[in-house]
């Protein structure tokens, strides 16, 4: 009897709980959430201070530029809905309508004004105001225009001024450079909502993206220092994508159903450095070329590398603009280093030095290991020194490392300018290299804004350093990230992750 | 009165210990590298490097730089992480709860399971238990802790999903990194306490006592711990300063934000003023800790007599 | 030199011989009377002294000899395993086995210098801080306690950015991050000391200080720093293995136990022995050098 009599109220509470439940589930399938571990935690969060990858992926996230890279790595509009060169020395940039920052502040041509300025301001000592160098004045005519003059024709502008992040004048100023640091204010897709320092950052989708709401939710990034601790974290779940996978491991990961290997051509090349200009044994062009005979890079990339890595001719990786695909490396021929050696005297070797940098690329220990038991074998007695990077990078700008170092070279500028000038121009940083007419291609190649023409002058540049065996190009990274299979997601070649294009099924 | 100075004048030597370890630091920080060429892109010109290297104060003689670390210091300005671009001091000491925590739990954990084993080692020397003690304790110190340590994560977080692989966050998080941890410094406790024990097992005063009837356990507990104790604590005190410092490498495995790992990246970034900050807390702290075991030292070292 | 003398004929009538035997023929007098986990230690580490000595002879192929086509080859006992590689072969196709060969001549050259290196400075400075105390007591430890709060990585920067990388540095790294715990140790030993009566009564029977010191200090000390020291020398294998896991141990190509320990962790999970067989070598040598050691402690004690 009482059963029959509660029965209603039983069938309601059970229907209020059915529907409770159901509420929730919709709710916590709509929150999509998503979590990165790359190897360090980010050191700023205002992106005109960051100085290396990890950093720059989550900036990425909370800023735009004024220009984007597509998938493909084609520079496209963002914050400005269009750009064009007027004369030689003058570009104009249309910005955007209507976008706004995360605070409410109005984007405009005032603040982009400002963002490059700040990027300038030696009080701000940016490690990107070396890419706005040729700018000699920029103009902010109404909130539409802004206008760029530089001090000599550069074809490189739009590349170098569209990636700059774009920030909220007002509240830049009110918060200085120590707080937007910590607490960043951006127009991109997330927001920072936590960031407890080398334990993560947490950021939130920002629902008014000016291109869209994005499809996560929720986005986590993790340091996860050691790379078989970010595998685990794979394995169990913890983490949904990891950076930086060590070539030995892929087959492991990809045995598995639920996880996947996913690789992207990079834009970094790794390369060694060789000392032309001291007068020792690397002075000789004959030596230079044995050296590069001796090397057998097709061994390295597939053993070392697991097959992901591609042969390079030239310090150039073939995704940058200048890089001559016809161009082929030198084979690897022992025979032709001993025989290249003896003639340029000598027979028995020469004892050199070989630095390289440990921990700071892919597998680079080893791969100095490997290219020093190559040169042994044409009989160069080189004595390896395996240095940590901070004293590593003090002796490439001083010129007080060892004749051959290795080194690698990457970033987002696409551009044979990024790669050629800073190598072999003479005079440059960390150029080892003299050659006067390699120096006039260069030179040449940086004012020249058509494109046929610029793109000759890097064929003929690359011809030459080839010839000359100016450096001995190794390879061109293939970035390796692994992810859940839940992750809808293909990597960039720009190293960044951008979890606007990421989508999770479920 | 006595007892006054003497701590008025350990007190002194420690500050002063503090201090000199301070210019020590600064010496080595200033001769390791340089800051500037780890700031700079590698597109810059020489100019912007030498550009660089000024504003960060460097080109400026060492005396002239030591002066003002040390007058800012006194007036508790560390300066502004070069990598960072916070204060350096608010970021070290931000590390300091983590590293406690690890710490504290991967002592606490260590020594319950090595004391009692250093103990019955000791006690029955060559017996099964020392054997065990023996085995368990080198192995914690010879597999190194990276080893353990992916061991541990690939058994645990991988095969068993029973805990988190790394991070921080909830207790379970911290049981792997004190566990790795704490099975490297088991060894020494083990082997410290074994060998007191067996030594003063063998006093003549404990064989007098034995011979007058009195019971081992009695022995065993009141007098032969109580001095094997000295050395114990002497490591332990030992043990929680590399502790706080030196745990790097687990801090690394595990993704553990802790001081140790944040100080090396600082070091290997040259970013000397955290490094000044960071080498600075943790003398304080292990002067602390020593402070405190040479308080307990007097407390176990009255003389035992029977 | 006297002083040595006497002190070396003490160490033999503890170990039970007449004073005319040197140590060696003693050790290998008295070898049969040992358990067995003692004899089987004895092998062990005679083995490893072996393959120091004479790792040219006994390693089967060159431990530097690269060849990247047959690398991560496995051990014998596993499969796709082969004898030209008994052990297997590392990331550049070296052989593990020849590796660990040369690599014992390194590790204990290495941990046996660090070891003598800290133990001396740590016992030397342990005893005066404790024996005399007031301010040089101080003093000392506060030295000690600096040198606990600067991080060996530092120290092991510093000098890889003013000096030529080399052996000579990881020793160096090794004895300044390894006196202070010795130091520390001994002297509270010694504290404990001072108050025993045989100190008072030869002080009272006007002992001279040096022979005090020699005579009753250092006998009564020595099993802790032949404890001591055979712990450290899995510390300092260990610590070497650290300074490669940085990146800042010795050269990649010359072997070590610990950075073969060390380069090896990245294959843990897909090629377990690269790192673990360095590693068990490491266990080993010393579970073996400890049992030698408690062994020698017991043989030494003044009680005895």
């Amino acid at each position: 009897m009482n059963i029959l009599r509660n029965l209603p109220h039983a069938a309601g509470l059970m229907t209020v709980g059915v529907l409770f439940v159901v509420l929730c589930f919709g709710l916590a399938a709509s929150a999509k959430s998503i979590t990165i571990a790359q190897g360090v935690d980010a050191t700023t969060l205002d992106p005109h201070m960051s100085h290396d990858t990890p950093t720059s992926v989550v900036i990425g996230n909370i800023f735009d530029g004024l220009l984007q890279r597509s998938r493909t790595m084609e520079l496209e509009p963002a914050l400005a809905e269009s750009y064009r060169q007027i004369d030689d020395l003058t570009w104009e940039f249309v910005i955007r309508d209507g976008v706004v920052f995360h605070n409410g502040e109005v984007f405009n041509a005032h603040a982009a004004r400002y963002s490059l300025e700040r990027v300038m301001d030696p009080n701000q000592k940016s490690p990107q105001a070396s890419g706005l160098r040729s700018i000699e004045a920029i103009e902010a005519p109404d909130a539409k225009t802004l206008r760029i003059k530089t001090n000599a024709p550069n074809p490189l502008l739009p590349v170098r001024v569209g990636d700059i992040a774009m920030v909220p004048p007002k509240y830049a100023q009110a918060v200085g450079a120590a707080g937007f640091a910590t607490a960043p204010v951006g127009t991109g897709p997330y927001r920072l909502r936590e960031w407890l320092k080398d334990e993560k950052i947490v950021l939130e989708a920002n629902p008014e993206y000016f291109q869209g709401a994005p499809k996560i939710d929720e986005v986590i990034f993790r340091p996860i220092p050691e790379s078989a601790t970010r595998i685990a974290e794979l394995k169990t779940g913890a983490v949904d994508v990891i950076v930086n996978v060590p070539p030995h491991q892929v087959e492991s990961i990809a045995a598995m159903k639920e996880l996947s290997v996913r690789t992207a051509p990079s834009s970094r090349i790794i390369f060694i450095v060789l000392t032309t200009t001291d007068g020792g044994p690397l002075s000789d062009k004959r030596v230079r070329q044995a050296l590069n005979y001796a090397v057998d890079k097709g061994a390295i990339i597939e053993a070392l590398l697991g097959g992901y890595g591609k042969a390079l001719a030239s310090p150039l990786p073939s995704n940058a603009f200048g890089h001559d695909p016809d161009l082929k490396p030198y084979r690897y021929d022992p025979k032709k280093a001993r025989q290249l050696l003896a003639e340029a005297g000598y027979p028995k070797g020469f004892e050199i030095t070989f630095e390289a940098p440990s921990g700071r690329y892919l597998m680079d220990k080893d791969v100095a290991q490997a290219v020093n038991g190559f040169l042994q074998d044409v009989g160069i007695k080189t004595k390896l020194n395996v240095s940590e990077w901070g004293v590593f990078v003090g002796k490439l700008y001083q010129h007080a490392g060892a004749p051959m170092m290795l080194l690698g070279l990457g970033g987002n500028t696409f551009d044979a300018d990024a790669y050629l000038y800073t190598q072999l121009r003479s005079g440059e940083l960390s150029s080892y290299y003299s050659n006067p007419k390699m120096d006039e291609l260069l030179d040449h190649a940086r004012v020249e804004t058509n494109p046929d023409r610029r793109q000759k002058l890097y064929f003929e540049a690359q011809r030459l350093a080839l010839d000359e065996a100016a450096v001995i190009p190794l390879y061109q990274q293939v970035d390796i990230f692994a992810a859940r299979q839940r992750v809808i997601w293909e990597p960039r070649s720009d190293e960044q992750i951008l979890v606007y294009e990421m989508d999770v099924v479920r | 009165m006595n007892r006054g100075r003497s701590l008025a004048a350990k007190i002194g030597t420690s500050m002063g210990a503090v201090i000199l370890l301070s210019l020590i630091t600064f010496l080595f920080t200033r001769l390791s590298g340089d800051p500037a060429a780890l700031l700079i892109p590698i597109d810059a010109t020489y100019e912007e490097l030498v550009q660089m290297r000024a504003d960060l104060g460097l080109e400026r003689s060492l005396l002239a730089q030591f002066v003002t670390f040390a007058t800012n210091a006194l007036r508790g300005d560390f300066g502004f992480s070069l990598r960072y671009g916070q204060p350096a001091m608010e970021l070290v000491l931000g590390r300091v709860p983590a590293t406690l925590e690890l710490a504290l739990s991967a002592a606490l954990f260590g020594w319950l399971v090595a004391i009692p084993l250093g103990i019955l080692a000791g006690y029955r020397p060559n017996s099964m238990w020392d054997r065990i003690a023996r085995f368990v304790g080198l192995f914690g110190q010879s597999m190194p802790v990276y080893w353990l340590g992916i061991l541990l994560i690939m058994f645990f977080s991988v095969r068993m999903r029973l805990l988190p692989a790394s991070g921080r966050g909830s207790l379970g998080h911290l049981v792997l990194p004190s566990v790795a941890l704490s099975l490297n410094l088991m060894g020494s406790v083990t082997r410290i306490l074994r060998a007191s024990m067996v030594e003063i097992l063998r006093q003549d005063y404990i064989r007098t006592a034995l011979a007058k009837g009195v019971s081992r356990e009695v022995l065993l507990f009141k007098h032969a711990l109580k001095n094997a104790a000295i050395g114990v604590v002497t490591v332990i005190g030992l043990q929680l300063g590399s502790l706080l410092g030196g745990t790097v490498v687990t801090e690394t495995v595990f993704a553990w934000p802790g001081l140790g790992r944040f100080i090396v990246q600082s070091i290997q970034y040259r970013d000397f003023p955290v490094v000044q900050a960071g080498v600075l807390v943790l003398a304080v702290m292990i002067v602390v800790i020593n402070a405190v075991t040479d308080l307990v030292y007097p407390l176990l070292d009255s003389r035992v007599r029977v | 030199m006297k002083q040595m003398a006497i002190f070396e004929r003490k160490l033999i009538r503890r170990l039970g011989l007449s004073r005319k035997q040197t140590l060696i023929k003693s050790v290998a007098q008295i070898w049969p009377e040992g358990s067995w986990d003692l004899k089987l230690s004895v092998a062990v580490v005679a083995v490893a002294l072996l393959a120091a000595v004479f790792a040219s002879v006994l390693a089967p192929q060159d431990p530097y000899a690269q060849r990247l086509l047959a690398r991560l080859k496995a051990p014998v006992f596993l499969p796709g395993g082969s004898t030209t590689h008994i052990l297997g072969t590392d990331a550049l196709g070296r052989d593990i086995l020849s590796r660990l060969i040369y690599g014992a001549r390194l590790s204990l050259f290495l941990a046996v210098t660090g070891c003598l290196g800290a133990s001396l400075i740590g016992t030397i400075l342990g005893l005066m801080a404790g024996r005399y105390g007031g301010w040089l007591d101080r003093i000392l430890m506060g030295l000690v306690n600096m040198q606990l709060s600067i991080p060996f990585i530092l120290l092991a920067i510093t000098l890889i950015a003013v000096t030529e990388p080399g052996l000579g540095n990881i020793v160096f790294i090794l004895i300044a991050t390894g006196w202070a715990g010795h130091a520390r140790i001994i002297r509270a030993e010694t504290l404990r000391l001072n108050e025993t009566g045989f100190i008072e009564s030869a002080k009272a029977i006007g002992q001279r200080e040096h022979l005090i010191l020699l005579k009753h200090y250092l006998p009564s000390l020595l099993p802790q720093i032949v404890v001591l020291a055979s712990m450290d020398v899995a510390k300092f294998i260990v610590l070497e293995s650290s300074l490669s896991f940085l990146g800042l141990g010795v050269e990649p190509s010359v072997p070590t136990w610990g950075s073969m320990a060390a380069d090896g962790r990245e294959y843990l999970a897909t090629h377990w022995w690269l790192t673990t067989l360095p590693g068990l070598a490491v266990f080993t040598v010393c579970l073996s050098l400890n049992i030698i050691g408690d062994w020698l402690r017991e043989r030494l004690d003044p009680k005895g």
